[in-house]
Parts: C-alpha cells; sequence; structure tokens
C-alpha cells in the first residue's frame, strides 16, 4: 500500500509543480521543460530516499523505489506524449468538435474543408521541422537534415517490421 | 547476490517486462492480421501486456504472502504502470501511421533528400489534408453522412477531443486554452518537440 501511496505522491508533486509554472508563464521549449519538471522530481526524491532515508515520505528499499521510478517514468513519459496533443489540436480533432458543434444542422465537406482552409497543416509542420531541425531550408524547397532522417528511417523500418502501408 | 525468494524485483519490474511482452506479441499480431487498420494488433498487444503484468505481479505477491490489501494495491498500481507504457507505445506506433510530419520526412527520404515548397504543399494542400482526415473519419464511423452533409457518429474520439479540451483549460487556463480551440496552424505555441 505504502509502495502506491510514494508513487501516487510523487507524481502529483511533478504533475502540481507542472501546473504552477505553466500558470505562471509558458516555456520556449514545452517538452525539455516537462522532461526537466518530471524527471527532475523523481531525481530528487531518489536522492533524498538515499542520503535520508527513514522518513514516511521516503523508499524503505531499493525495490521499493526502484518500484516508484517504474511508475513515475510510464505515467510521466504517457503525459508528456498526451501533452503534444494538448498544444494544438489536430486537423481531425478539429472536423469533429466542428461536426459535433453544429447540433443537428450538421456540416457539409465544403464548410469542413473550408475550416481547415486559414490553416495549412503543411506549412505548420514545415516550420515545426525546421525549429526541430529535422530539415533545413535550401533555396526555395527543404533538405532532409541528419536528425530527420534518423527518425524517417526508424520509423519506417519500423513500419515495415509490422507490415503496415505508408501512413499520414 | 539476488535473492530469489525475494520476489519483490518481479512486482516492481512487472509493467517493463509487460511492456517487452506488448511490443513482440504486437509485431506478432501485426504480421498475422495484414490489413490497413494497425488497431485491432495494437489492442491485442496492449492486452498481453496487461495480462503479463497482472499475472506476475499477482504470483509474486502470493508467493510473498503479501496481505490481500498491499496485493491489490500493488496490482492496482502495475495496470495504471501498464496501461501508461502501452499509451506510450501505442503513439509511437500511431506516429508511423498517422503523423503528417513522419509523411513529409518520407517523402524527402523517396525524393533524394530535397523537395521544393511548391511541390510539398502540392502534394499535401488543405484540400488533400482535409479530405483524407474526412475520409478516414467517415469510414471509421466517427462522422456519418445523411443528405449530403456530416453528423457525429462514433462518440470515442468526441468525446477524447472534449477531455482534452478540459484538460487545456486546467493547464494553460481559459484564456490560452480558448485560443487553442482555433484551427491547428492559428493555434500559439505550436512548436511540440515530437515529430
Amino acid at each position: 500500500m505504502s509502495t502506491a501511496i510514494l508513487a501516487s505522491g510523487v507524481f502529483a508533486a511533478a504533475f502540481f509543480i507542472h501546473l504552477i509554472w505553466w500558470r505562471i508563464a509558458l516555456p520556449r521549449r514545452q517538452t525539455a521543460a516537462l522532461l526537466a519538471v518530471f524527471f527532475g522530481v523523481l531525481v530528487v526524491w531518489l536522492a533524498v530516499s538515499h542520503f535520508l532515508p527513514g522518513r514516511w515520505w521516503t523508499a524503505a528499499d531499493r525495490w521499493q523505489a526502484i518500484h516508484v521510478a517504474v511508475f513515475h517514468t510510464a505515467c510521466s513519459l504517457a503525459y508528456i506524449v498526451a501533452y503534444s496533443a494538448l498544444e494544438h489540436r489536430s486537423p481531425s480533432m478539429t472536423l469533429l468538435v466542428a461536426v459535433a458543434d453544429s447540433g443537428t444542422a450538421g456540416c457539409s465537406h465544403e464548410e469542413l474543408r473550408g475550416l481547415l482552409a486559414g490553416a495549412s497543416p503543411v506549412e505548420v509542420r514545415l516550420d515545426a521541422m525546421l525549429h526541430e531541425r529535422m530539415v533545413v531550408r535550401d533555396g526555395d524547397g527543404y533538405r532532409l537534415a541528419p536528425k530527420g532522417r534518423a527518425w524517417a528511417t526508424m520509423l519506417t523500418n519500423w513500419r515495415r517490421l509490422l507490415g503496415m502501408p505508408p501512413g499520414g | 547476490m539476488l535473492d530469489l525468494t525475494d520476489h519483490r524485483p518481479l512486482v516492481a519490474l512487472a509493467p517493463v517486462i509487460g511492456l517487452a511482452a506488448d511490443c513482440v506479441s504486437h509485431v506478432i499480431a501485426a504480421r498475422i492480421i495484414r490489413g490497413r487498420n494497425p488497431y485491432p494488433a495494437l489492442a491485442a498487444g496492449a492486452l498481453v501486456g496487461l495480462v503479463v503484468t497482472v499475472a506476475m505481479t499477482w504470483a509474486a505477491c502470493s508467493r510473498d504472502a503479501a496481505p490481500f490489501i498491499d496485493t491489490l494495491a500493488l496490482v492496482g498500481l502495475n495496470i495504471v504502470a501498464s496501461l501508461a507504457f502501452a499509451f506510450g507505445y501505442f503513439n509511437f506506433v500511431n506516429l508511423t501511421v498517422a503523423s503528417l510530419r513522419i509523411r513529409i520526412l518520407e517523402e524527402l527520404v523517396d525524393s533524394g533528400g530535397r523537395l521544393s515548397r511548391a511541390a510539398l504543399l502540392e502534394r499535401y494542400g488543405t484540400s488533400s489534408v482535409a479530405d483524407l482526415r474526412l475520409s478516414r473519419l467517415v469510414g471509421g464511423g466517427h462522422l456519418v453522412e445523411r443528405n449530403g452533409r456530416l453528423h457525429t457518429g462514433r462518440l470515442q474520439f468526441l468525446l477524447v477531443a472534449r477531455i482534452f479540451d478540459g484538460l487545456r483549460w486546467l493547464i494553460f487556463g481559459p484564456a490560452y486554452a480558448a485560443a487553442l480551440r482555433r484551427p491547428p496552424a492559428t493555434a500559439p505555441g505550436d512548436h511540440d518537440d515530437t515529430p
């Protein structure tokens, strides 16, 4: 029981710090900041458990500490993955919500295309890829950077292993 | 020395072993269930991972003669951890299926590493992106077409969208969350670090 309480407490502490920080000021590199908060809290708790043992809020032994670390890592990674979808709404979600908000009248194909007309998802993605150095500008076009090539190779090979067709 | 009578390592590492079982069984299931829909194989993998995690945790707690309430708490903790790992793995696989960025990267690889901006915008223009998404949503039953107009169908994805709206309100505050409700390109802070 104490392991469950400790694991939930460490995760809740990290989430609370994230919440306070985000309400005060939004970090420029949000994913990096999230990784720093969630894994920083874990490292601090593990260090305190090691150097100041015997408190009710520290790990009783090595395996309890590892168990809390496994739980915290799983939940933190899941949250950080979900967070990228919180930052901006995907085109699919935009379309779904627009149809739901239209009530019984529904939406035509043209209205939904128009909803995305002012927003070019491709340009947004290209700008983000430039920002992350996955591609670089090359005259009137884009050239693949080593980071982008590594991502493309890894995910393409994984998809081939699964026998799936190209996505996007 | 490893103490083989101590089953705590099994309890602590059960979600990690469950994740490994998830990945292996997903690859096997995906090769057996071939087709465009990748989700049945993903669900099968997640289920195997969850069963492995719960069985290992329960067996280890029983061998350690842990009190019933402790066993329940540890099984519950590991179920949450296993589902969280499965969610992370699902998103990794989903990148290869649905990510526009990965598709653009693959187009660049296939074109020898370079493409003009005009060519990319033509291939992935707004209408083609909207049409592709609409086709997927209708095909999946999330939107239903009646008399030439689209209506809400299955509610799962819509429920997820509403939950995410609630989380945005909690994390970013009401004003920022309202700005995020606009279409994707006009949303603030659009520089996520995942592909």
